[in-house]
């Protein structure tokens, strides 16, 4: 018999409360009375007519004892292994995340589970159903509900361990929807994390060794004047020291090796300089031979910063020309009249002007607009109560300004509200086709905004917001995240190579959905066709190593070897309910017995 | 007489009570042949009030015994005979034991009254009284009392008993002969040898009255829980839970008990009379004892 919840053995303990309390009952009440004669006699008959009645009154703790010990063995969840049970449904979670492929044990964990499970497979009665459920990021069902051998075998054959992290709280929930309706299951859960958050008839089978790792936790760089300074932290998860070298590659060329020493449970962090500054992809490896080797890479995208043009049409605005000037990544261009047919430009500033027909080639920012070419405009009023809707063009701002007159806009579809006068819109923003828009309604100078400390930080948003153009925003991620891939205005084709080397078309359509093959770990690289062009760009997947990293084993569970050592499938029954009706019986004992001792 | 016994200061006596008990006497019928004269009837026909027969007259009886009517009628001498009234020895055995000292009122101080009173119409009916009582391991007696005058030798003397011996009364009986007469006997009876002294006294020519007393809780507890009894004069300790089972199993005991004694009484020709120590002492005498025929 083996126990779900062997924990609650420490329930046990609530038997000296019940000991000590039948104790101190036994505390006679003294009573001094003219002779025991009598008394002495009934007890002589009583015992006389009945030879256990001496033990009656111990009866009683007996069977209370008995009755908690029941109680508590069926809080542990018991369950025997047994072939009996038919018409079962076997659950079995097999964890293919990253520190799965830990090679600690024969093979790699991830392939002596897929071993254990075959074994399973290949066992099941005719009347057992089994579920695969694969956890890397997400649960899958890869298999469900099947009892065709070859079938679940080949599911499970097709299974590859990933490098994204494990999900076990999701994975968890979903088990404990889909068994909701089953009576009779048992899951059987394949990893090498520790399952704090365990259902009924759950067993964990953790499969692990005794692995050293380390691991590269961090990578960043910054400018040091016109080259790169690089970081990286190292952490050892192992009981050893190690001598190792880190070997930093710039654009898949060897730049400069590092020799390191780190102690046992230790973080290192480690600098490398003077890398070059053009280079887009940093690659760091540590030359060493340990149990799980995914993690002893990191990748790191260096984002180069490129110079934008952007052109400013007004009929003269100092405040928002000294606003502009501060942000050194535009090349700010002016005129006083709004060009028709203009493009080349990756930024469009119209304050107070418009052509008739807006630029489609970059995007665009609208101060007081002369028309209702951009937007629908209700009214022209004075400025009541702002109020903000969340939004990052106000990050760090502060909304202590007044408006003299603004005008009021009609959302339009593709833009959305971000600051209200009296509850209507004065300043929009959106993305209509490829194009992003800022429509600020009103005029600079009929407001106190630019007095304010807040105004540059304001323009530094706005621009934020409408100049990524070539520029992913989000370069670096961990295995299994997703990312939104953002394209150009004028972007008609977008790819992502994987470091496979897969080249996956994303779109058209616009706008692209979220791209979330990301569980291999490596550089994956965009293009964009852009009037023939094509245009690349780079983000880093890298492993998760605070959640896959520390592989060092956790104890082993009992039932794992007992499951290991049988050769043959069995099911854990659960036997709690028998505990259950036993500690009824008892109840229902102690009643008689207490109704007819007393 | 009245006077002396209105005098005494003493808890156990009621003067006025006293009176109504000189209407009473011991229904005993035993037959006494020797002695001197009393208030009992004996066997002997001879001088009394109480007229036993007629026979003719034969020189040399006294002849102020003469029927002097009969010789009117019937012109013949016949002679009166009358129940010769003796005086008897009335043995009260007052168990002065520790466990008589328990119970509202105590049972000792029931069975001291029941002892004084009992006494006392025994005086006056011109019998002997002796009252015994055990002390410092031996039989103690008052001596052997007769008239009432010596009522107040015996309530002193029994009014200084105490009630703290812890051997078994019954033991004591059959150290001493008595001769033959009336023995009282008044205890809670929580011994093994009542028997062999109801035999012992049976063959000392006794005509045995038994009078039972016990106290309330004895005859029905009302005890529940666990229990540390404590015998009073054995210092034994008996840890007994109290359920209902041992209650009822208790009151067999007790019914069993109480046969047995009844079957001894029956045996050697004992009255008997249960008493509670709840019940008056007025009550006791004019309605228990007298019901069970102790006293007419």
């Amino acid at each position: 018999m083996n126990f779900y919840s062997p924990m609650s053995f420490l329930f046990l303990l609530g038997l000296i409360p019940i000991i000590i309390m039948y104790l101190l009952k036994r505390q006679y009440v003294e009573i001094e009375i003219s002779s025991n004669f009598l008394w002495e006699r009934a007890i002589k008959d009583i015992e006389a007519n009945r030879p256990w009645q001496k033990l009656r009154r111990n009866l009683l703790l007996f069977l209370q004892i008995l009755l908690f010990s029941l109680l508590v063995l069926s809080l542990t969840q018991p369950y025997i292994f047994s072939d009996m049970i038919s018409g079962g449904e076997i659950i079995i979670v097999l964890d293919s995340s990253a520190s799965m492929q830990s090679k600690d044990v024969d093979g790699s964990r991830f392939e002596e589970a897929k071993k254990e499970i075959r074994e399973i497979i290949n066992n099941i009665k005719p009347e057992t159903y089994i579920t695969l459920i694969a956890m890397d990021k997400n649960p899958k069902i890869i298999a469900s509900s099947s009892n065709d051998k070859s079938i679940l075998l080949q599911k499970l054959n097709a299974v590859k361990a990933s490098d994204s992290k494990d999900n076990i709280e999701d994975t968890i929930s979903l088990i404990k929807a889909m068994v909701e309706n089953i009576d009779n299951y048992q899951i059987l859960f394949y990893s090498d994390k520790e399952v704090t958050n365990k259902l009924d008839n759950m067993i964990v089978k953790h499969i692990n060794g005794q692995g050293d790792n380390l691991a590269i936790e961090n990578m960043s760089y910054t400018f040091d004047g016109s080259s790169l300074a690089v970081f990286t932290r190292v952490t050892n998860y192992s009981d050893k020291e190690y001598n190792c070298d880190l070997v930093l590659y710039a654009d898949n060329d060897i730049f400069d090796i590092k020799e390191i020493s780190i102690g046992k449970n230790e973080s290192k962090n480690i600098y490398l300089y003077d890398v070059p500054s053009n280079v887009n992809i940093l690659k760091a490896e540590l030359d060493i031979k340990d149990s799980l080797d995914k993690d002893n890479i990191r990748y790191h995208v260096v984002n180069n910063s490129q110079i934008n043009k952007a052109l400013l049409v007004t009929d003269g605005n100092i405040f928002l020309e000294k606003a502009l000037s501060l942000n050194e990544s535009i090349e700010l261009y002016k005129s006083n009249e709004a060009i028709e047919d203009i493009s080349g430009y990756n930024l469009y500033i119209y304050d107070g002007l418009l052509p008739q027909t807006l630029p489609n080639d970059g995007n665009v920012i609208v101060l007081n607009p002369p028309n209702d070419s951009i937007a629908n405009i209700i009214d022209n009023v004075k400025s009541g109560k702002l109020s903000l809707l969340h939004d990052e063009l106000f990050k760090y701002v502060n909304l202590d300004f007044a408006i003299g007159e603004t005008k009021v806009f009609d959302t339009p579809s593709w833009a959305e509200p971000v600051l209200l006068s009296d509850d209507s819109p004065i300043i929009l923003r959106g993305q209509r086709d490829n194009q992003k828009y800022v429509v600020i309604g009103f005029d600079i100078h009929n407001t106190d905004f630019p007095l304010k400390i807040d105004f540059p930080i304001f323009i530094q948003n706005v621009l934020e917001y409408t100049l990524n153009l070539n520029k992913q925003e989000n370069i670096s991620l961990l295995s299994g995240e997703a990312i939104n891939i953002e394209a150009m205005p004028k972007t008609t084709e977008v790819f992502v190579t994987n470091p496979n080397g897969e080249k996956i078309l994303q779109g058209p359509p616009f706008p692209l959905t979220p791209y979330t093959d990301t569980d291999n770990i490596g550089v994956y690289t965009i293009q964009e066709k852009y009037n023939d062009k094509m245009i690349e760009n780079y983000f880093a997947v890298n492993i998760d190593t605070t959640n896959e990293s520390n592989i060092y084993s956790i104890p082993n569970h009992d039932d794992e070897e007992l499951i290991k050592n049988e050769q043959r499938v069995r099911t854990g029954r659960n036997i709690k309910d028998f505990f259950l009706f036993g500690v009824i019986l008892l109840l229902v004992t102690e009643w008689v017995v207490y109704n007819r001792g007393h | 007489m009245k006077g002396m016994i209105d005098s005494m200061k003493s808890n156990l006596v009621n003067s006025n009570f006293l009176k109504k008990l000189e209407n009473l006497k011991l229904n005993s019928n035993v037959i006494l042949n020797k002695g001197y004269s009393g208030a009992r009837k004996s066997k002997s026909k001879g001088s009394s009030v109480e007229f036993s027969d007629f026979r003719e007259y034969v020189p040399g009886d006294d002849f102020r015994k003469i029927d002097w009517n009969a010789y009117a009628r019937f012109e013949k001498l016949f002679i009166k005979l009358f129940m010769e009234e003796r005086e008897v020895l009335v043995n009260i055995f007052l168990d002065t034991s520790k466990s008589m000292d328990f119970g509202e009122p105590k049972k000792s101080l029931i069975a001291k009254q029941l002892a004084l009173y009992i006494g006392y119409l025994s005086l006056s009916n011109m019998d002997r009284v002796n009252i015994y009582m055990y002390n410092d391991n031996a039989l103690n007696d008052t001596g052997v009392l007769s008239g009432k005058k010596t009522f107040p030798m015996m309530v002193n003397h029994i009014e200084n008993v105490s009630s703290d011996n812890k051997n078994d009364f019954f033991n004591y009986i059959k150290s001493r002969p008595y001769k033959k007469g009336i023995s009282i006997v008044i205890s809670d009876i929580f011994t093994k040898n009542f028997g062999e002294a109801v035999k012992y006294l049976s063959y000392m020519n006794q005509n045995i009255i038994v009078i039972h007393t016990l106290r309330k809780e004895e005859i029905s507890p009302q005890v529940t829980g666990d229990m540390r009894f404590i015998d009073s004069e054995t210092d034994e300790a008996k840890d007994i839970s109290i359920t209902s089972s041992i209650l009822d199993a208790y009151q067999n005991t007790f019914k069993d008990y109480l046969a047995e004694i009844k079957e001894v009484c029956r045996k050697y020709g004992c009255m008997y009379a249960l008493i509670s120590n709840e019940a008056p002492i007025e009550s006791i005498i004019f309605d228990s004892l007298i019901k069970a025929g102790i006293l007419r």
